[in-house]
């Protein structure tokens, strides 16, 4: 893993690695591995997608608390142990509301007739420049023709008019 | 007529003979790898779009840690065309720094840096590192949590220099912290030490390209055919390169507008997956490749000492390549050339996927 | 008919039809760039909500300030008792104007005019009276409404 860029990778992904490699309740987590796999698909998938920070980093929140719970539990009574899961189950539901709310920043116009109009100018724009290439194309044609006559030079030797 | 009557009021006051005489002279060479002759223009295009809208958008943009998030959303959604000139100048950004890249790359491969033209590869150097410089500090603008991770990447990455690192960290960052000094100070980098620094560098470069000539690759020297002149000929089709470039722009801008992320917030953990803009990635990409520590010294720091040696080499070559001042053909030196942009591209790519 | 001679030359065609297709084409995006460029104007109101205990309990011959916009309103109890509210911008050059209680007149001082407590103009360079607003009451709240604007007393 990259240890020169810390924060390149998620800090509580470090955490909950460590953490479960000290854990001796490897029965709660039968296959930390998988869970390991899974995690990193999806903020693979993520990165390709697009950026669903929100839900990772939930989702990596609560599997730290689960996993940081699995590792204390063998000092607390299973009561209290039992409480901190609810209590990192309430977490996990509740946390995006005490982050950023998840609502998208309209960055195009929202209403449909401005997002044709949008389109529809795009396309007039491309007509227009269509056609003014058309006629600097014709502009050039013409004076390569009258530069290949050669009669675009200017004559020295011509008399001027006082 | 009424430009008729114009023309003749200037040429009354004004002798501009001489001027026509050289803008006639001006001739561009016709060879196999003319094409190349264009990118300069399209970048140069593409800095004037950029400096347009950037002037407009400076006009509803407010550069204080507490607003600039806020000033952004109210500029994509209550101004007329706002989301459509942010976009514009997101994708200009984006194209000007591909075609910078194209254009450094072209005339590193057909050695157009060679003597005597060694000032205008210095300065293009010096411009690229503008452009860099440009993009950081405008992605910072936006002040949302990708963009204060990346500033804190990059400043943090320079601070790690041997001697200088310190200083330049601190004079970016205005602070030891990415602050709202921080986002104070790079929008004076981008709105007005950049711009005069470019423009007298892009004065200074366009002009010795005046003063020398279109250069043309050793390998086609002899199988040249008649250079064609500027005015008209590849004025227009410059012209006509540009109206295509400037459609691609406005199509990118329509089509794909940038998002706006969650605003910064110094003390939260970045986002999953953060990752600089793709200009930035073939650093991050080389830096990931060092070791932390390689015989005990800070793996860090021997990877940016590495980097800075592989781009002083670069920014040298003109001055190294003894055979392309002699005017011949340089094998070495291209294949030189093509490492480092197989290297660039991979690294990129890498970066971009991974 | 053929006419022996063409009536405009190919180059007179040509650089017409460009001159004429570059200003058609750069004028519909100079146009965009300038609507972006100028901002969307800071509309007048049609009407304000204000506290009646607040304003209506104000001593006679006194004004009070409310915003109009982004505006300067006076809402105004003359010395017998009755109410208006005007726009406290003078008609001159649109500087703030000020009651003057003791002369029962409002002042400007950027040009030295004055205005009467109707709001008329009696002395110096303003050339119109001030814009005055219709004052409408609906249980705790007073509406100062824009001369001639509906107001839904409803959905106030």
């Amino acid at each position: 893993m990259n240890k020169i860029m810390p924060f390149v990778i998620a800090n509580p992904l470090k955490r909950m690695k460590q953490s479960l490699r000290t854990s001796s309740f490897s029965s709660v987590f039968a296959k930390p591995h998988k869970l390991m796999k899974q995690f990193l698909l999806s903020s693979f998938l993520s990165r390709i997608r697009g950026i669903n920070i929100q839900r990772e980093s939930r989702l990596s929140s609560f599997l730290f608390v689960i996993a940081s719970v699995a590792k204390q539990s063998r000092f607390l009574s299973l009561r209290v142990h039992f409480l901190t899961v609810a209590i990192s189950i309430l977490f996990y539901f509740t946390l995006p509301s005490f982050a950023f709310a998840e609502e998208k920043i309209p960055v195009f116009p929202t209403a449909p007739v401005e997002a044709y109009t949008v389109y529809g100018t795009i396309a007039l724009f491309w007509l227009g420049i269509i056609g003014l290439i058309v006629i600097i194309k014709m502009k050039l044609n013409e004076i390569e023709r009258i530069q290949k006559l050669g009669v675009d030079e200017e004559d020295t030797n011509a008399p001027v008019l006082e | 007529m009424i430009w008729l009557k114009f023309k003749n009021w200037l040429e009354e006051r004004y002798d501009f003979a001489e001027l026509k005489k050289l803008a006639k002279s001006k001739l561009v060479p016709r060879h196999r790898y003319d094409f190349l002759y264009y990118t300069g223009g399209i970048t140069l295009f593409l800095f004037i779009l950029q400096f347009i809208t950037g002037m407009v958008l400076a006009f509803y943009y407010i550069p204080h840690v507490d607003y600039a998030y806020e000033s952004i959303i109210d500029i994509v959604t209550k101004i007329n065309l706002g989301w459509f000139f942010r976009s514009f100048h997101h994708w200009g950004a984006q194209l000007c720094i591909v075609f910078v890249f194209i254009h450094l790359f072209g005339t590193l491969l057909v050695k157009s840096y060679r003597k005597p033209r060694e000032f205008i590869w210095v300065s293009g150097f010096i411009l690229l590192v503008i452009s860099i410089f440009f993009g950081l500090s405008g992605y910072l603008m936006l002040w949302d949590e990708r963009a204060f991770a990346a500033v804190r990447v990059a400043t943090g990455g320079a601070g790690n220099l041997p001697v200088v690192g310190w200083f330049i960290k601190i004079f970016l960052r205005g602070g030891t912290e990415v602050t709202g000094d921080t986002l104070i100070r790079f929008y004076a980098f981008h709105v007005s030490i950049l711009p005069v620094l470019s423009l007298l560098l892009i004065g200074l470069h366009v002009l010795l390209v005046q003063y020398h000539g279109m250069s043309v690759p050793v390998s086609v020297e002899n199988k040249q055919k008649t250079g064609e002149p500027f005015f008209p000929n590849v004025f227009y089709k410059d012209m006509m390169i540009w109206l295509v470039v400037l459609g691609v722009v406005v199509t990118l801008a329509v089509l794909l507008p940038p998002e706006i992320g969650i605003k910064a917030d110094p003390l939260a953990p970045p986002p999953e997956g953060i990752k600089p803009e793709w200009y930035f990635l073939f650093m991050l990409e080389t830096l990931k490749l060092f070791p932390g520590t390689i015989y005990g010294f800070n793996g860090e720091t021997i990877a940016i000492i590495c980097v800075t040696i592989g781009i002083i080499f670069f920014f040298l070559i003109p001055f190294l390549d003894r055979k392309s001042n002699r005017g011949q053909k340089s094998r070495l030196f291209t294949i030189i050339a093509v490492i480092y942009l197989i290297y660039f591209l991979t690294m990129t790519l890498i970066g971009f996927f991974s | 008919m053929k006419l022996k001679y063409s009536l405009i030359t190919r180059r007179q065609f040509l650089n017409t039809l460009f001159g004429g297709s570059l200003i058609a084409f750069f004028s519909g995006t100079l146009f965009s760039l300038f609507k972006f460029a100028f901002p969307t104007l800071d509309k007048e109101p049609d009407f304000v909500v204000l506290d009646k205990n607040e304003f209506a309990a104000i001593p006679p011959n006194s004004t009070k300030v409310f915003a109009w916009g982004s505006v300067l309103g006076l809402f105004l109890k003359r010395a017998d008792g009755t109410v208006a509210a005007y726009k406290g911008v003078c008609t001159h050059m649109e500087c703030n104007i000020a009651y003057r209680p003791e002369e029962q007149k409002f002042y400007c001082a950027c040009h030295q005019g004055w205005f009467n407590d109707q709001g008329i103009n009696i002395e110096g360079p303003p050339p119109k009276p001030l814009e005055h607003f219709e004052i409408l009451e609906k249980g705790e709240k007073i509406i100062i409404a824009r001369k001639g604007a509906k107001v839904d007393l409803a959905k106030v």
